[in-house]
Protein backbone atom coordinates (compact mmCIF):
# COMPACT_ATOMS: atom_id res chain seq x y z
CA UNK A 1 0.00 0.00 0.00
CA UNK A 2 1.30 3.24 -0.79
CA UNK A 3 -0.03 6.46 0.47
CA UNK A 4 0.51 9.79 -0.93
CA UNK A 5 0.75 13.23 1.11
CA UNK A 6 0.75 16.52 -0.84
CA UNK A 7 -1.06 20.25 -0.60
CA UNK A 8 -1.02 20.66 -3.80
CA UNK A 9 -1.48 18.78 -7.39
CA UNK A 10 -0.99 20.80 -10.69
CA UNK A 11 -0.38 19.61 -13.78
CA UNK A 12 3.47 19.00 -15.17
CA UNK A 13 3.72 22.46 -16.57
CA UNK A 14 1.78 23.91 -14.14
CA UNK A 15 -1.89 25.38 -14.39
CA UNK A 16 -3.40 27.23 -17.87
CA UNK A 17 -3.86 30.63 -15.83
CA UNK A 18 -7.40 32.73 -15.99
CA UNK A 19 -10.65 32.31 -13.98
CA UNK A 20 -12.01 28.65 -12.72
CA UNK A 21 -8.93 26.90 -13.14
CA UNK A 22 -7.60 24.83 -10.69
CA UNK A 23 -5.80 21.67 -10.44
CA UNK A 24 -5.89 18.38 -8.54
CA UNK A 25 -7.78 17.64 -5.86
CA UNK A 26 -6.55 17.73 -2.21
CA UNK A 27 -9.05 16.66 0.05
CA UNK A 28 -12.66 16.14 -0.01
CA UNK A 29 -16.02 17.01 2.92
CA UNK A 30 -19.27 15.91 2.65
CA UNK A 31 -22.44 16.11 4.61
CA UNK A 32 -25.70 13.96 3.98
CA UNK A 33 -28.85 15.26 5.61
CA UNK A 34 -31.50 12.82 5.93
CA UNK A 35 -34.37 14.19 8.37
CA UNK A 36 -36.67 17.11 7.04
CA UNK A 37 -37.22 20.71 7.92
CA UNK A 38 -40.42 23.08 7.36
CA UNK A 39 -40.18 26.73 7.46
CA UNK A 40 -42.66 29.33 6.95
CA UNK A 41 -40.01 32.07 6.88
CA UNK A 42 -39.89 34.70 3.92
CA UNK A 43 -36.74 35.46 5.32
CA UNK A 44 -33.63 33.03 4.39
CA UNK A 45 -33.27 30.58 7.57
CA UNK A 46 -30.24 27.66 7.95
CA UNK A 47 -31.51 24.24 6.59
CA UNK A 48 -30.37 22.46 10.16
CA UNK A 49 -27.61 19.62 9.45
CA UNK A 50 -26.63 20.95 5.77
CA UNK A 51 -23.69 22.64 6.34
CA UNK A 52 -20.26 21.37 5.61
CA UNK A 53 -17.05 23.17 7.34
CA UNK A 54 -13.68 23.03 5.45
CA UNK A 55 -9.93 24.33 6.15
CA UNK A 56 -7.98 24.99 3.03
CA UNK A 57 -4.32 23.65 3.18
CA UNK A 58 -3.21 26.62 1.16
CA UNK A 59 -5.06 30.19 0.57
CA UNK A 60 -4.99 30.10 -2.95
CA UNK A 61 -7.22 26.99 -3.16
CA UNK A 62 -10.13 26.79 -4.82
CA UNK A 63 -13.07 24.97 -3.40
CA UNK A 64 -15.70 23.38 -5.46
CA UNK A 65 -19.07 23.43 -4.12
CA UNK A 66 -21.61 20.41 -5.01
CA UNK A 67 -25.35 21.19 -3.57
CA UNK A 68 -28.12 18.64 -3.82
CA UNK A 69 -31.16 19.66 -1.69
CA UNK A 70 -35.02 18.21 -2.19
CA UNK A 71 -37.11 20.80 -1.63
CA UNK A 72 -41.36 20.92 -1.91
CA UNK A 73 -43.85 23.95 -1.33
CA UNK A 74 -47.79 23.94 -1.44
CA UNK A 75 -49.01 24.68 -4.96
CA UNK A 76 -48.84 27.78 -7.06
CA UNK A 77 -46.02 28.69 -4.16
CA UNK A 78 -42.31 29.42 -4.37
CA UNK A 79 -40.08 28.51 -2.81
CA UNK A 80 -35.86 29.70 -2.57
CA UNK A 81 -32.92 28.24 -1.68
CA UNK A 82 -29.30 30.15 -1.45
CA UNK A 83 -25.45 29.00 -0.96
CA UNK A 84 -24.06 30.67 1.72
CA UNK A 85 -20.26 30.88 2.63
CA UNK A 86 -20.14 31.77 6.74
CA UNK A 87 -22.66 35.11 6.56
CA UNK A 88 -22.60 35.72 2.79
CA UNK A 89 -24.99 35.07 0.00
CA UNK A 90 -22.58 33.34 -2.84
CA UNK A 91 -24.04 31.73 -6.06
CA UNK A 92 -26.76 33.77 -6.91
CA UNK A 93 -28.11 35.42 -9.97
CA UNK A 94 -27.68 39.11 -11.14
CA UNK A 95 -29.84 41.82 -9.60
CA UNK A 96 -32.74 42.04 -12.47
CA UNK A 97 -35.98 44.07 -12.22
CA UNK A 98 -37.71 42.91 -8.17
CA UNK A 99 -36.69 39.48 -8.63
CA UNK A 100 -34.67 37.77 -5.91
CA UNK A 101 -31.40 36.78 -6.64
CA UNK A 102 -30.70 33.36 -5.59
CA UNK A 103 -29.09 30.24 -6.23
CA UNK A 104 -32.08 28.10 -7.05
CA UNK A 105 -36.55 27.98 -7.14
CA UNK A 106 -38.49 25.11 -6.58
CA UNK A 107 -42.60 25.84 -7.75
CA UNK A 108 -45.31 23.74 -9.15
CA UNK A 109 -48.31 25.11 -10.25
CA UNK A 110 -50.66 22.42 -9.81
CA UNK A 111 -48.76 19.84 -7.66
CA UNK A 112 -48.51 19.94 -3.62
CA UNK A 113 -46.80 15.99 -3.18
CA UNK A 114 -43.77 17.27 -5.69
CA UNK A 115 -40.10 16.98 -4.05
CA UNK A 116 -37.42 18.66 -6.48
CA UNK A 117 -34.12 17.26 -5.91
CA UNK A 118 -31.93 20.38 -7.07
CA UNK A 119 -28.61 20.10 -7.59
CA UNK A 120 -25.85 23.01 -8.37
CA UNK A 121 -21.88 23.33 -8.11
CA UNK A 122 -19.69 26.37 -7.83
CA UNK A 123 -16.01 27.16 -7.86
CA UNK A 124 -15.18 29.97 -5.02
CA UNK A 125 -12.01 30.88 -4.15
CA UNK A 126 -12.13 31.55 0.09
CA UNK A 127 -8.89 32.84 -0.10
CA UNK A 128 -8.11 31.39 3.37
CA UNK A 129 -6.38 28.90 5.57
CA UNK A 130 -8.93 28.98 8.01
CA UNK A 131 -11.89 27.07 8.54
CA UNK A 132 -14.86 27.99 6.17
CA UNK A 133 -18.04 26.80 6.27
CA UNK A 134 -20.77 26.47 3.42
CA UNK A 135 -24.88 26.19 4.17
CA UNK A 136 -27.99 26.33 2.79
CA UNK A 137 -30.60 28.60 3.46
CA UNK A 138 -34.10 28.70 2.67
CA UNK A 139 -37.79 30.75 2.42
CA UNK A 140 -40.94 31.58 1.05
CA UNK A 141 -41.29 33.92 -1.48
CA UNK A 142 -44.20 35.73 0.04
CA UNK A 143 -46.39 32.75 1.96
CA UNK A 144 -46.77 29.31 1.79
CA UNK A 145 -44.29 26.89 3.76
CA UNK A 146 -40.87 25.54 2.60
CA UNK A 147 -40.12 21.62 3.08
CA UNK A 148 -36.80 20.07 2.83
CA UNK A 149 -36.44 16.18 2.05
CA UNK A 150 -40.06 15.79 2.16
CA UNK A 151 -43.50 17.14 0.40
CA UNK A 152 -45.37 19.75 1.22
CA UNK A 153 -48.76 17.32 1.86
CA UNK A 154 -46.73 14.57 3.71
CA UNK A 155 -48.62 14.82 7.10
CA UNK A 156 -47.05 11.28 7.72
CA UNK A 157 -50.45 10.44 8.12
CA UNK A 158 -50.24 6.77 6.33
CA UNK A 159 -53.11 7.34 4.36
CA UNK A 160 -54.45 8.85 1.12
CA UNK A 161 -52.08 9.66 -1.83
CA UNK A 162 -49.51 11.50 0.63
CA UNK A 163 -48.43 7.88 1.56
CA UNK A 164 -46.67 7.61 -2.13
CA UNK A 165 -44.95 10.63 -1.46
CA UNK A 166 -40.99 10.31 -0.04
CA UNK A 167 -38.54 10.69 2.38
CA UNK A 168 -35.23 12.71 0.24
CA UNK A 169 -31.89 13.04 1.02
CA UNK A 170 -29.66 16.37 0.81
CA UNK A 171 -26.22 16.97 0.39
CA UNK A 172 -23.17 19.33 0.21
CA UNK A 173 -19.93 18.30 -1.32
CA UNK A 174 -16.79 20.51 -0.80
CA UNK A 175 -13.58 19.51 -2.29
CA UNK A 176 -10.45 21.29 -2.19
CA UNK A 177 -8.78 22.33 -5.65
CA UNK A 178 -5.55 22.92 -5.89
CA UNK A 179 -5.05 26.79 -7.28
CA UNK B 1 5.15 22.40 5.33
CA UNK B 2 3.92 23.42 1.92
CA UNK B 3 4.51 20.35 -0.48
CA UNK B 4 3.62 20.66 -3.90
CA UNK B 5 2.99 17.58 -6.61
CA UNK B 6 3.84 18.33 -10.18
CA UNK B 7 2.52 15.45 -12.26
CA UNK B 8 1.48 14.35 -15.92
CA UNK B 9 -0.87 11.24 -14.63
CA UNK B 10 -2.44 9.59 -10.91
CA UNK B 11 -3.42 6.25 -11.21
CA UNK B 12 -4.64 3.55 -8.76
CA UNK B 13 -0.98 1.57 -7.51
CA UNK B 14 -3.07 -1.24 -9.69
CA UNK B 15 -3.67 0.69 -12.89
CA UNK B 16 -6.98 2.66 -14.26
CA UNK B 17 -10.50 0.66 -14.03
CA UNK B 18 -11.65 -0.41 -17.44
CA UNK B 19 -14.24 1.95 -18.55
CA UNK B 20 -12.97 5.03 -15.40
CA UNK B 21 -9.99 7.36 -14.85
CA UNK B 22 -7.50 7.41 -12.48
CA UNK B 23 -7.09 11.02 -10.62
CA UNK B 24 -8.10 14.65 -11.28
CA UNK B 25 -4.98 16.62 -12.60
CA UNK B 26 -7.00 19.47 -13.63
CA UNK B 27 -10.64 21.50 -13.02
CA UNK B 28 -11.98 24.27 -15.18
CA UNK B 29 -15.28 25.71 -13.89
CA UNK B 30 -17.44 28.19 -15.85
CA UNK B 31 -21.03 29.75 -15.37
CA UNK B 32 -23.28 32.07 -16.86
CA UNK B 33 -26.05 34.40 -15.59
CA UNK B 34 -26.93 35.35 -19.28
CA UNK B 35 -30.37 34.69 -20.11
CA UNK B 36 -30.91 32.52 -23.81
CA UNK B 37 -34.19 32.81 -24.87
CA UNK B 38 -36.27 31.10 -27.42
CA UNK B 39 -40.23 31.83 -28.20
CA UNK B 40 -42.01 29.29 -29.48
CA UNK B 41 -43.00 29.63 -33.16
CA UNK B 42 -45.38 27.47 -34.03
CA UNK B 43 -47.44 26.62 -31.15
CA UNK B 44 -49.19 23.10 -31.42
CA UNK B 45 -46.52 22.27 -33.80
CA UNK B 46 -42.65 21.67 -33.20
CA UNK B 47 -39.47 23.35 -33.53
CA UNK B 48 -36.27 21.62 -34.46
CA UNK B 49 -33.63 24.98 -33.53
CA UNK B 50 -31.13 24.03 -31.35
CA UNK B 51 -29.67 27.59 -29.74
CA UNK B 52 -26.90 27.88 -27.32
CA UNK B 53 -28.00 28.45 -23.98
CA UNK B 54 -24.48 30.39 -22.85
CA UNK B 55 -22.87 27.82 -20.58
CA UNK B 56 -19.82 26.78 -22.05
CA UNK B 57 -15.95 25.84 -20.68
CA UNK B 58 -12.89 25.03 -22.58
CA UNK B 59 -10.48 22.86 -21.19
CA UNK B 60 -6.43 22.02 -22.80
CA UNK B 61 -6.09 18.52 -21.98
CA UNK B 62 -2.41 17.85 -21.08
CA UNK B 63 -2.30 14.19 -22.08
CA UNK B 64 -4.33 13.31 -26.06
CA UNK B 65 -5.59 9.96 -23.46
CA UNK B 66 -7.24 11.94 -20.75
CA UNK B 67 -10.89 11.73 -20.13
CA UNK B 68 -12.71 14.69 -19.34
CA UNK B 69 -15.39 14.38 -16.98
CA UNK B 70 -18.34 16.89 -17.73
CA UNK B 71 -20.70 18.41 -15.21
CA UNK B 72 -23.21 20.77 -15.71
CA UNK B 73 -26.05 21.83 -14.00
CA UNK B 74 -28.17 24.00 -16.41
CA UNK B 75 -31.48 26.32 -14.87
CA UNK B 76 -34.34 26.27 -17.53
CA UNK B 77 -37.90 27.59 -17.60
CA UNK B 78 -40.83 27.70 -19.29
CA UNK B 79 -43.63 30.29 -19.31
CA UNK B 80 -46.62 30.38 -21.39
CA UNK B 81 -49.60 32.58 -20.64
CA UNK B 82 -51.43 29.89 -20.05
CA UNK B 83 -51.27 26.07 -18.52
CA UNK B 84 -50.59 23.92 -21.17
CA UNK B 85 -47.66 20.91 -21.74
CA UNK B 86 -44.09 21.73 -23.02
CA UNK B 87 -41.44 19.94 -23.77
CA UNK B 88 -37.79 21.00 -24.70
CA UNK B 89 -34.19 19.24 -24.99
CA UNK B 90 -30.85 19.99 -23.90
CA UNK B 91 -27.03 18.93 -24.88
CA UNK B 92 -23.59 18.72 -24.56
CA UNK B 93 -21.81 19.93 -27.53
CA UNK B 94 -18.45 20.71 -28.42
CA UNK B 95 -17.15 24.17 -29.76
CA UNK B 96 -17.91 23.53 -33.19
CA UNK B 97 -21.96 22.20 -32.00
CA UNK B 98 -21.63 19.07 -32.83
CA UNK B 99 -23.59 17.14 -30.62
CA UNK B 100 -21.51 14.45 -27.86
CA UNK B 101 -24.17 13.44 -25.62
CA UNK B 102 -28.29 14.33 -26.21
CA UNK B 103 -31.08 12.05 -27.16
CA UNK B 104 -32.71 12.77 -31.16
CA UNK B 105 -34.27 16.14 -31.08
CA UNK B 106 -37.59 14.64 -31.07
CA UNK B 107 -36.67 13.23 -27.40
CA UNK B 108 -38.87 15.55 -24.74
CA UNK B 109 -35.57 15.43 -22.06
CA UNK B 110 -37.97 18.32 -20.42
CA UNK B 111 -41.45 18.07 -20.15
CA UNK B 112 -43.93 19.96 -17.99
CA UNK B 113 -47.77 19.20 -18.29
CA UNK B 114 -50.36 22.06 -17.33
CA UNK B 115 -48.00 24.52 -16.43
CA UNK B 116 -48.08 28.40 -17.19
CA UNK B 117 -44.72 28.74 -15.17
CA UNK B 118 -42.37 26.32 -14.70
CA UNK B 119 -38.46 26.21 -13.28
CA UNK B 120 -36.21 23.88 -12.39
CA UNK B 121 -32.03 22.67 -12.55
CA UNK B 122 -31.16 19.95 -15.29
CA UNK B 123 -27.65 17.91 -14.49
CA UNK B 124 -25.89 17.09 -17.45
CA UNK B 125 -22.97 14.29 -16.62
CA UNK B 126 -20.43 12.89 -19.69
CA UNK B 127 -17.85 11.07 -18.96
CA UNK B 128 -15.74 11.79 -22.71
CA UNK B 129 -12.22 11.33 -24.73
CA UNK B 130 -11.75 14.36 -26.63
CA UNK B 131 -8.23 12.54 -28.19
CA UNK B 132 -6.62 15.97 -28.33
CA UNK B 133 -3.94 18.14 -26.23
CA UNK B 134 -5.75 21.56 -28.10
CA UNK B 135 -8.21 23.97 -26.74
CA UNK B 136 -11.36 21.60 -26.48
CA UNK B 137 -15.10 23.55 -25.84
CA UNK B 138 -18.25 22.01 -24.16
CA UNK B 139 -21.26 23.93 -24.81
CA UNK B 140 -24.53 23.18 -23.39
CA UNK B 141 -27.07 24.09 -26.19
CA UNK B 142 -31.29 23.66 -26.14
CA UNK B 143 -33.94 23.02 -28.25
CA UNK B 144 -37.67 23.70 -27.40
CA UNK B 145 -39.19 21.43 -29.07
CA UNK B 146 -43.28 21.27 -28.51
CA UNK B 147 -45.68 23.61 -26.84
CA UNK B 148 -49.10 22.38 -27.12
CA UNK B 149 -51.33 25.73 -26.56
CA UNK B 150 -51.67 29.07 -25.12
CA UNK B 151 -50.47 32.16 -27.50
CA UNK B 152 -47.36 33.16 -26.09
CA UNK B 153 -44.77 30.08 -25.11
CA UNK B 154 -40.74 31.13 -24.07
CA UNK B 155 -38.04 28.55 -23.19
CA UNK B 156 -35.76 30.72 -20.66
CA UNK B 157 -32.37 29.71 -19.64
CA UNK B 158 -31.15 31.56 -16.70
CA UNK B 159 -34.77 32.81 -15.43
CA UNK B 160 -36.62 31.21 -13.13
CA UNK B 161 -39.52 33.34 -13.69
CA UNK B 162 -39.67 34.75 -10.29
CA UNK B 163 -35.74 35.00 -9.39
CA UNK B 164 -32.47 35.26 -11.47
CA UNK B 165 -30.17 31.91 -10.90
CA UNK B 166 -26.46 30.70 -12.45
CA UNK B 167 -25.77 27.75 -14.62
CA UNK B 168 -22.66 26.11 -13.92
CA UNK B 169 -20.79 23.78 -16.12
CA UNK B 170 -17.28 21.60 -14.54
CA UNK B 171 -14.69 19.77 -16.59
CA UNK B 172 -12.48 17.67 -15.05
CA UNK B 173 -9.25 16.22 -16.68
CA UNK B 174 -9.17 12.67 -15.43
CA UNK B 175 -5.80 10.10 -15.62
CA UNK B 176 -6.40 7.60 -18.39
Amino acid sequence: MSELRTNRIVPRDGLTSGTGIGGGIIQVKSVTKTDTFTTQSTSLVDVPGLSVTITPTRSDSKILVMVSIAMGQPTANFSYGCLIRGSTRIFVGDTRGNRANMSLMSYDASNTGICNLQSFTHMDAPATTSAVTYKMQVRCATSGTTTVNRSHRDTDGGGGADSYDTNQASSITVMEVSG
Amino acid sequence: MSSELRVDKIVPVDGVPTGGGGGVIQVVFGSTTAQAIRTHPSIGGYDTHVFDTNLSATITPKFSTSKIFVQAFQNYSFINNSSTQMQGNLYICDGNNNIIDGRDIDFDMLRVKNQAAFAAICPLQLLHSPNTTSAFTYKIRANFYYCEGGSSAQMILQNGNRENTVSTISLMEISA
